[in-house]
């Protein structure tokens, strides 16, 4: 991101195809032909051989307008047989003064002079290039430095001449030192080969440049550590000199002065900045991709950078008060040049190309030129100028805004707009989707002892949707017994329909209390919210649990009389889904229940008219005669439901009562004992479970006691309780059994009172649903601890006070109570003209539900529904301790016999397998109880006869476990 | 390993065999090691393999030093903490940055252990850190940036500026400083000032269309209405699907500042369309439906807001003052209590809830 860009004074091509010709090292600027006017050049040395020196436009044509873009002069240009890696320039010739060229070629060294020779016409001038002598590697090279080695310490005797120590030193003799890729360093006094070293821990070669003064190399490993070797200690660890050639280094392990970790690769260069006046005040300056850091002679870390950008390439210099001034170019798409001062950013700049080389050069003698390299050998030599590089965002359209016609159109949309009017955001009521369910035919399942035959009915879901709905889950919720095969369905997205078909089948052979099923399809629309529909009262057809009986039973206990309002029917046609014999009389008929109950519907054959007819359904109990009758009462709803008159049903000869109320009261006192068996099971239960963990915990001690104890028929104790544990817990199943079909018999004989209760009040639904939720005829979900009894006492005595009454708990619960609650809230529904609860006024009570939130609805029935199918149930048993059976034990029982008991030994390995068969017992029992024969005190006697016998060992172990909270 | 000439022709198959490569054995080579181990960690990401080789070469350099040749490297300290950091550990990470500070102080420690400590949900160590850098690392910019943008998270929006602007003393085109100081400029209603700083931007060549967006809502606030229309327009030019929804619902605020309610509607409705979980839009639709005198839709709006941006107090509040209009004082009081969770400080909810709370003890 800049402001501004480089403003170009020269600038030159040297049209070579290849994008990778160049490199950081190709470039070298220097006044190579000693022109006395000091006129720096530019050296570039490309991969393909070629070396181009070219100069500054500016310095021969004074004559051409300064200021405008030129290109550079291109002096000389030669091919050099072989690619050009590296140009340096130096004072490479003894006892000259004058600058030359070194360039280092893959295999080979060499030292070029560069000569001006006056032009032979009237302008002009031709340039020379002459190879003073050369090097062959023996190994390829990647790159060089050059300097002075050597040369401020006192030289070494055949280093050359002796005297440079009091001149200035550098100005004269420059050495080469070439770095070959396998980490060679071989170094060149001048025309002669000196020595080469191995660097150490070598993989990739590193950019290596020489600090004059302190007489140090530097240079970056392939470990990413900044290394310096004192050019002292690469010369010294030659040892044998006989021996060294270029082919061969040998000599001792070659340790760096100082290392420090940079931690990132480098950039193919280190720059060296050194103070013109303190000569020891070194800075090395090192670009990684994301990091500038400055280091001191001694390889302290003075400051460092971090680049939000891809470095390429930098340089740096010493400005006039020596300050750290670094550029830095970036490789990103909108490449830019930074200058640093420092770590703080002076100047950005927007760069022309990629950059493969940067270098200072002066301008017309005036310092402050910037000179680009492209990888292709595109050459600019810029300034900083500040001529913006403002950013023009593209023009949004190319012709005018027509305002008129924009208007206009405005104008129609709006009317559009507004023709298509609001649409409601609002959740709506309707659904996009709608389910059906078809039933569609059966099939038999298994044949019952009876003979009957219990079949499945195959049921067809469809889900139309008229827009597409995702994540589609369908619950379908029946009364027990009746299953469905897949109560759980995730479909996924639907777009238009989707069928499939599910089985319906009676579970076990108590008599279900509804016939009728629920369906739920949650789904989200597209807009992610969540939707619920629910479909209630669909009704399976009755066949599913019952069978026409050709004998006709009048046996059944409890009987039902009705009127209809319209004429007397013939029953086998209205049941025409039966099979019934051909001569079945059409007024009497019987079915046969999946339990083997009998329910018989007869219509009455005198006392009939054209408006009015009486039928009678028998049965021995509530809720199957609840199923015919609804059953009965939907057909009939069927049949004249498109007729104008409505059909009314009454009951004849009960206008003073309830009808078939003592036989409800009769099934609640059957529910009402069933509760108490099962609370006396689950006593038993836990008992004998209590029971069982203290022989199993005496045995425990038993064993691991380190001296053998006598078992004192503690396994025989545990195996007898451990079966009783086991009948208990059998019985207890069995119980659960009788206990769902009494909890279906009260469940149906509850609906059928309501039924009746809304057949004789002629009330609406509304009203009886405060008594139905009051009677509660769903009796699946209450705990033990709140049973049905419990509720519909707290409900109707609500309902008598209007105050809320804590019921008493079950066992203090007087079913006489109860049933006069009952009686009394039924008669007053009946009689009173009034609602049961008297409404209040609505916003006083507390609503707590925030209104309209399809997803809080779906919450709180997810909740109930949970609450509902999860009955709470005491653990019985406790978890027992970890039974611990050591390897010590086994070997003492074996060798340590019982001395004075009488009771049967048992080995070690027997020990084993006992403590086996109660951890597997413990895992089998899981919830289940019987009779134990003998009482709790007794084997209470048993333990603490033993105890005394083995006091010391078994208070021991009564240490150990002190929580034990066992019945001792 | 071998060298990319052995690599057989399968395209698909990795440059390296993370998993046959006798780990100890590289961790001994220092040339190889840290290449390898960025190898591991950036580009086959594989933190597991990463971490065994760094902790090895660490076990390696310390057995070094022990024998008292080479020096620990600060270096495999930082990438085991940057490892443990990739795999969920701040705890661990911090650990090894605090011990490679002890070795050598780099600057990309410091760095390090402040996301550490941000991670770790405590800016003001997270500051402390940086503060050490900076005494290290004078004027870093890195640290200052991170430092500015922990303040931020504070709130304490004055001291994360001064630290904007000591970055951009270091650094005077550095995007996140000059957009974070315009936005504070913004915000404490000096749109002017703002614009300047978003200008600079434009000028510098950011190019997008949440700059153009910024211009314009700058030049609306500071009253140059014939920039604005023209800002949107080119940020309406450039916009991409991601930002659209924000564009349409910023140009929806200008609508409503020149009580264009249908046009301001129209806009919110199509920032919906843009970005249909656009908390704000659905908000502030409510509101232009409340004032239609639409309860029941508005209701709708604010709760689908809700239900997007629960950390919002608007469409609580706005919940709750319908609710209260008409007279639903129990919704009311418990949808504004949620509205104080959000915001405590809320002047006028607080109000509300006086009220109600003063009505309800009354009663």
């Amino acid at each position: 991101m800049s402001l501004f860009t480089l403003r170009d004074v020269w600038s030159f091509h040297s049209n070579e195809l290849s994008s990778i010709n160049f490199s950081v090292n190709s470039l070298c600027v220097a006044n190579i032909d000693n022109d006395p006017s000091g006129a720096e050049k530019v050296i570039l040395g490309s991969y393909s051989g070629l070396l181009r020196i070219i100069s500054d436009p500016h310095n021969d044509d004074v004559s051409e307008e300064k200021n405008s873009h030129q290109k550079g002069n291109l002096l000389a240009e030669f091919h050099l047989g072989s690619p050009i890696l590296h140009v340096a320039v130096g004072y490479f010739v003894g006892g000259s003064t004058q600058l030359h060229l070194a360039v280092l070629h893959p295999q080979k060294l060499g030292v070029y002079g560069f000569t001006k020779l006056p032009g032979q016409v009237e302008h002009g001038c031709q340039y020379k290039v002459t190879l003073l002598y050369e090097h062959q590697l023996k190994r390829h090279a990647f790159n060089m430095c050059i300097g002075p080695f050597g040369q401020t310490v006192p030289p070494k005797s055949g280093s050359g001449s002796g005297d440079v120590k009091n001149m200035k030193p550098m100005k004269n003799r420059d050495f080469m030192c070439v770095q070959s890729l396998d980490g060679t360093l071989s170094f060149f006094e001048q025309e002669v080969f000196s020595f080469s070293r191995y660097l150490p821990q070598f993989l990739f070669p590193g950019p290596i440049v020489f600090m004059p003064y302190i007489n140090s190399f530097v240079t970056i490993t392939s470990s990413w550590e900044l290394q310096c070797f004192r050019y002292s200690t690469l010369a010294m660890s030659k040892d044998d000199t006989a021996r060294q050639t270029e082919d061969t280094s040998v000599g001792k392990r070659l340790t760096p002065d100082w290392v420090c970790s940079i931690g990132e690769e480098p950039l193919g260069d280190i720059q060296l900045l050194v103070h013109p006046d303190i000569h020891e005040d070194f800075r090395i300056v090192i670009v990684t991709f994301r990091l500038l850091f400055c280091y001191s002679g001694t390889g302290e870390l003075l400051w460092c950078k971090r680049l939000e950008f891809a470095a390429t390439c930098f340089t740096s210099f010493l400005n006039s008060s020596h300050e750290c001034i670094t550029i830095v170019a970036s490789g990103s798409e909108q490449g830019a040049l930074y200058i640093y001062n420092g770590t703080s950013l002076k100047w950005a700049a927007k760069l022309p190309f990629m950059l493969a080389g940067i270098s200072r050069i002066r301008v017309q003698n005036v310092p402050g030129g910037i000179l680009l390299l492209s990888g292709e050998g595109q050459i600019n030599v810029s300034i900083l100028g500040t001529e913006p590089s403002l950013f023009i965002a593209p023009p949004i359209q190319a012709r005018e805004l027509d305002y008129e016609a924009a208007e206009k159109e405005l104008q129609m949309l709006r009317k559009i707009i507004s023709e298509a009017g609001e649409q409601s955001i609002v959740s709506s009521k309707e659904c996009m989707v709608d389910i059906k369910v078809e039933f569609e035919g059966q099939k038999t399942i298994w044949v019952e002892s009876t003979g009957l035959e219990a079949i499945a009915l195959i049921a067809t879901i469809k889900i139309v949707c008229r827009v597409r709905v995702n994540d589609v889950r369908v619950t379908i919720h029946t009364s027990t017994p009746i299953k469905c095969s897949q109560p759980s369905v995730y479909i996924g997205d639907i777009v238009g329909r989707h069928n499939y078909s599910v089985e319906f089948y009676p579970d076990n052979e108590a008599i279900p209390s509804d016939l009728q099923c629920e369906v739920n399809l949650f789904y989200l629309s597209d807009l992610e919210t969540p939707h619920f529909i629910q479909k209630q009262g669909i009704k399976i057809p009755l066949f599913i649990i019952s069978k026409a009986s050709n004998e006709v039973d009048k046996q059944g206990e409890c009987k039902l009389t009705f009127a209809v309002n319209k004429p007397v029917l013939d029953l086998v046609t209205l049941y025409n889904d039966f099979f019934w014999d051909s001569e079945a009389n059409p007024s009497n008929l019987t079915f046969i229940l999946q339990g083997g109950e009998k329910v018989t519907i007869m219509a009455s054959t005198k006392a009939n008219t054209a408006v009015a007819s009486r039928y009678r359904i028998q049965s021995d109990s509530l809720a199957s005669i609840h199923l015919v009758l609804r059953d009965f009462l939907d057909r009939l709803q069927r049949k004249y439901g498109r007729e104008k008159s409505a059909f009314e049903v009454s009951l004849p000869g009960h206008e003073n009562e309830i009808p078939l109320l003592n036989e409800y009261f009769s099934e609640i006192d059957t529910h009402i004992l069933w509760r108490r068996r099962e609370l006396q099971i689950k006593e038993d239960v836990s008992g004998r479970a209590a029971q069982l963990r203290a022989i199993q915990r005496r045995l425990l001690i038993r064993f691991r006691d380190k001296n053998t104890l006598p078992l004192t028929q503690l396994e025989t104790l545990l195996d007898g309780s451990l079966e009783q544990m086991l009948d208990s817990l059998n019985f207890m199943e069995q119980n659960e059994l009788e206990m769902e079909k009494c909890e279906c018999r009260l469940s149906g004989a509850t609906r059928l009172i309501l039924e009746l209760c809304l057949l004789q009040s002629g009330r609406s639904l509304d009203e009886l649903s405060i008594l139905s939720n009051a009677l509660c005829p769903y009796l699946w979900g209450f705990s033990d601890e709140s049973g049905w009894e419990e509720s519909v006492y707290a409900g109707l005595s609500y309902i008598k006070t209007q105050q809320i009454v804590s019921s008493p708990s079950f066992e203090h619960m007087d079913p006489i109570k109860l049933k006069k609650l009952i009686k009394s809230t039924l008669d007053k529904f009946k009689k009173s003209a009034q609602s049961l609860v008297p409404t209040k006024p609505k916003d006083s009570l507390p609503n707590l539900t925030e209104p309209n939130l399809a997803g809080n609805e779906i919450l709180e029935r997810m909740v109930s529904a949970r609450s509902r199918t999860d009955r709470r149930r005491n653990p019985v048993l406790a978890a027992i301790h970890e039974p611990l059976n050591d390897d010590t034990e086994e070997t003492e029982n074996g060798e340590d016999k019982p001395i004075s008991s009488p009771v049967k030994e048992m080995s070690g390995r027997q020990n084993d397998h006992i403590i086996e068969t109660i951890v597997e017992n413990e895992m089998k029992c899981g919830y289940q109880l019987k009779n134990l024969h003998m009482t709790s005190e007794a084997v209470d006697e048993l333990i603490t006869s033993n105890e005394s016998t083995k006091t010391p060992t078994i208070n021991n172990n009564t240490q150990v476990e002190p929580s034990d909270d066992g019945f001792w | 390993m071998g060298t990319a000439s052995m690599i057989s022709g399968d395209e698909d198959s990795s440059f390296i065999n993370t998993s046959r490569l006798n780990i100890m054995k590289y961790a001994g080579d220092g040339a190889v090691a840290k290449a390898l181990f960025e190898y591991f960690f950036y580009v086959e990401n594989d933190t597991k393999h990463a971490l065994e080789l760094a902790t090895s070469a660490q076990k390696l350099t310390e057995k070094d030093k022990a024998q008292g040749q080479g020096a620990q490297d600060w270096w495999w300290s930082v990438q085991i903490a940057l490892t443990w950091l990739r795999l969920g550990q701040p705890r661990t990470a911090e650990k090894y940055f605090r011990q490679a500070l002890l070795i050598e102080p780099m600057l990309i420690t410091y760095i390090g252990l402040g996301k550490v400590y941000v991670k770790l949900d405590q800016p003001l160590a997270a500051l402390d850190i940086c503060q050490k850098g900076l005494e290290k690392f004078p004027g870093d910019v890195t640290l200052l940036t991170e430092m500015a943008r922990v303040q931020e998270g504070l709130q304490n929006m004055a001291v994360s500026v001064r630290h904007y602007r000591e970055v951009l003393a270091q650094d005077s085109s550095n995007i996140e400083a000059i957009a974070c100081i315009g936005m504070h400029h913004f915000y404490t209603d000096q749109p002017e000032v703002s614009l300047r700083f978003y200008r600079r931007l434009l000028q510098m060549g950011l190019y997008t269309a949440e700059l153009f967006v910024n211009l314009g809502l700058c030049c609306f606030a500071s009253q140059q209405y014939d920039m604005t229309l023209v800002c949107f327009q080119r940020a309406f030019a450039i916009s991409s699907n991601e930002n659209i929804g924000e564009i349409w619902y910023n140009l929806g605020h200008i609508a409503l500042g020149l009580s264009d309610t249908t046009w301001a509607g129209q806009c919110f409705r199509l920032a919906i369309a843009g970005d249909n979980s656009h908390a704000e839009a659905y908000n502030n639709l409510g509101v232009l439906e409340a004032r239609k005198g639409r309860s029941d839709l508005a209701i709708a709006f604010f709760q689908t807001a809700a239900s997007l941006a629960p950390h919002m107090f608007e469409p609580f509040f706005n919940q709750a003052k319908i609710a209260d209009s008409v007279g639903d004082l129990q919704n009311s009081y418990l949808i504004v209590q949620k509205a104080l969770e959000n915001y405590p400080d809320h002047a006028d909810s607080k109000e509300l809830f006086a009220k109600l709370k003063k009505h309800f003890e009354a009663l």
